[in-house]
């Protein structure tokens, strides 16, 4: 069992999400701007990676919640998991701001921090599968005897990831 | 091209069967709004994208899609792996059952197997990007239907993650219509 254990549920629990930064359209709604310099905006409203995975968008001025459910906190059970989470989260943060920079490619601090979201991946995927197993064809791991591609449960069965 | 990655994009552990919940789900699998639908609707529409940043958003989105795929496929697959033939019976499978025993399909709630009629591709940037805008709203819906069909907070919390990913999209989307729509030489949608 190395699946995300989902804290325990109770209706009370599904209070508003109200971890949330005021809505801040601006710039969304100022398309005409070729520039669409909105570096300080954007980075004011993002999420840590951690709330991103969670809440499911790394741009809080985006979130929109459904009735009163909340975001489930994931809550990793040992080492496995916590190096899973890390990437996960790394990984998600680092694809929200590359869907972001394909339509404003001219925005520099929105580089930088997908450059640091993509470095902080690449150890983390690293360092999650010298210790796991790969998570890719192309992962070091692979230089090893038995094939280890198989190792691992696949996503969809017990244990898988 | 496309590399494999042996992990969810986000992760789903469903612990206790429900064939019922299945039965719905797999829209977002196979039916009009699903997640089948979306990757091949982006992916399709991507060639005649006016420019390279609708190549990209329509890729890296449509890619994305393809994970979606794979966690509805799960949450199905979870949901029913250790269902009797009669708790199939039961809840409406039985013509699932004889098809295709416990394998996944892609159908709608109905059991109407997936078609590319669901989505069209019209070369024109606008048009489709106003399809791709639409197809995130309805998919936002049908996931709250979805989330109002079931208590199981272990089907829930991937589902509320799914729907949060079609405001982002469909805010990508639109970004996108937009700057179009300011910015392409008329006619807009000739090259």
């Amino acid at each position: 069992m190395n699946n995300f254990n989902f804290e325990e549920f109770t209706y009370e629990d599904m209070m508003p999400f109200n971890n949330v930064t005021l809505p801040n359209m601006d710039m969304l709604q100022n398309p005409s701007d070729n520039q669409m310099n909105s570096s300080n905006m954007q980075t004011a409203n993002l999420a840590t990676p951690n709330q991103a995975y969670v809440q499911g968008n790394l741009f809080n001025n985006l979130y929109q919640g459904y009735k009163n459910y909340r975001p489930f906190p994931l809550v990793a059970r040992n080492e496995q998991e916590q190096a899973f989470l890390n990437y996960s989260q790394l990984a998600f943060a680092a694809h929200e701001v590359n869907l972001y920079l394909d339509n404003y490619p001219n925005d520099r601090s929105m580089i930088r921090l997908y450059n640091d979201y993509r470095v902080a991946t690449l150890e983390a995927q690293r360092a999650y599968e010298q210790k796991y197993g790969p998570i890719t064809v192309m992962s070091d791991t692979l230089n090893n005897f038995p094939w280890l591609w198989q190792e691992q449960n696949f996503p969809w069965d017990e244990g898988g990831m | 091209m496309w590399a494999y990655e042996k992990r969810l994009q986000y992760p789903v552990n469903i612990k206790k069967k429900d064939i019922r919940m299945a039965k719905f789900l797999v829209t977002q699998y196979g039916g009009s709004n699903g997640e089948m639908a979306a990757a091949l609707r982006y992916l399709n529409q991507r060639y005649t994208m006016p420019d390279n940043r609708g190549k990209a958003l329509l890729t890296d989105i449509g890619t994305e899609e393809l994970a979606h795929i794979e966690m509805i496929s799960t949450m199905i697959y979870q949901l029913v792996k250790d269902a009797s033939v009669e708790e199939l019976l039961e809840a409406g499978l039985g013509s699932h059952y004889a098809e295709h025993n416990r394998a996944l399909y892609p159908t709608d709630a109905n059991g109407v197997p997936f078609t590319v009629a669901y989505f069209a591709t019209t070369g024109d940037p606008l048009a489709d990007l106003s399809e791709d805008m639409a197809a995130e709203q309805k998919a936002r819906a049908v996931y709250e239907n979805l989330i109002d069909l079931t208590d199981d907070p272990d089907v829930i919390a991937p589902l509320l993650w799914l729907r949060q990913r079609e405001i982002v999209h469909y805010q990508r989307f639109k970004e996108l219509f937009e700057y179009y729509q300011n910015n392409l030489p008329q006619p807009r949608n000739k090259k």
